[in-house]
C-alpha cells in the first residue's frame, strides 16, 4: 500500500545506528527523570504522595516490565553484569540499602521521630532486599532456561 | 579505527566523489565520509554494495592487517 511505502525508513544504516543510540540515551535519561521525580514528590507530598503518584509508578513499572520481559526473550542478561547468584544478593543488598536510605529521609521529615524512622528504615530496607531477590532470581532462572533455548537452536554441523 | 586509505583512493581511481559514490550505494554522503574517516565500522552488507560499485573485492577495500585492526 502507498501509505506504508511512504513509511519507510529514509535512514541509511549509520544513520539508523545513531538514532537509535540516541532513543537509548533518552529513553534512560526518561526512566532516570521520572524516578527522581516520583522520589523527590514523595518528599515533598509524604502521605498524600500515593494520590498523586499512581500515573508515574504505572508508567514506571510498565517501562522496567517491558525491559526485563525483551532482555529475557533475547537472552540478554545485562551489558556488564554476571547473571549469577552471588550478583543478584549484591544487587538486592544494594537495593535494600538504598531504599532504607530514601525511606529514612522520608520518615524522618513526615514524622520527624529518629526512631520511627530507623524501625521503618530496617523493614523497609529488608522488604526491598527481599522483593528484589526474589524478582532477580525469578528473571534469573527465566533468562538462564531461554538462554538455553537460543543456544540450542540452529544446527552446529 | 583506522582511516580507509583504500575506499578513498578507490573512489578517486573511478573519479567519484562521496556525494555520487552514496548515491549508488544508498546511503548518505555522511555515512561514506564517517567509513574513509575510520568513524563508522560498516555492516557486511554495506561494504558488499560499495565493493560492486567500485568493482573491487572486500580485501582490496576492508581488509586490515593485524596491527591496524581495531574496534
Amino acid at each position: 500500500m502507498k501509505v506504508f511505502k511512504n513509511c519507510r525508513s529514509k535512514l541509511d544504516e549509520m544513520q539508523e545506528q545513531n538514532l537509535r543510540k540516541l532513543e537509548s540515551w533518552g529513553f534512560w535519561l526518561t526512566w532516570g527523570a521520572l524516578l527522581l521525580s516520583i522520589m523527590v514528590q514523595m518528599l515533598v507530598y509524604k502521605e498524600d504522595a500515593g494520590k498523586y503518584l499512581k500515573g508515574e509508578w504505572i508508567v514506571f513499572m510498565a517501562s522496567n516490565l517491558y525491559m526485563v520481559i525483551g532482555c529475557v526473550r533475547l537472552g540478554i542478561w545485562s551489558r556488564r553484569g554476571i547473571p549469577s547468584f552471588k550478583s543478584i544478593l549484591l544487587i538486592s543488598l544494594l537495593a535494600g540499602l538504598a531504599t532504607g536510605i530514601f525511606v529514612a529521609v522520608y520518615n524522618y521529615l513526615s514524622y520527624g521521630d529518629v526512631f520511627t524512622a530507623l524501625i521503618t528504615v530496617a523493614i523497609a530496607g529488608l522488604t526491598t532486599f527481599v522483593l528484589c531477590l526474589l524478582a532477580l532470581s525469578l528473571s534469573l532462572s527465566a533468562y538462564k532456561k531461554r538462554r538455553q533455548e537460543l543456544d540450542g537452536k540452529g544446527d552446529e554441523k | 579505527m583506522s582511516k580507509n586509505l583504500k575506499l578513498k583512493a578507490a573512489r578517486a581511481e573511478r573519479d567519484m566523489t562521496q556525494k555520487a559514490l552514496a548515491d549508488a550505494a544508498g546511503v548518505s554522503r555522511q555515512t561514506i565520509n564517517a567509513i574513509e574517516q575510520g568513524e563508522y565500522n560498516p555492516t557486511i552488507k554495506l561494504c558488499l554494495t560499495i565493493c560492486r560499485v567500485l568493482g573491487k573485492t572486500l580485501d582490496e577495500l576492508f581488509w586490515e592487517d593485524e596491527e591496524n585492526e581495531s574496534l
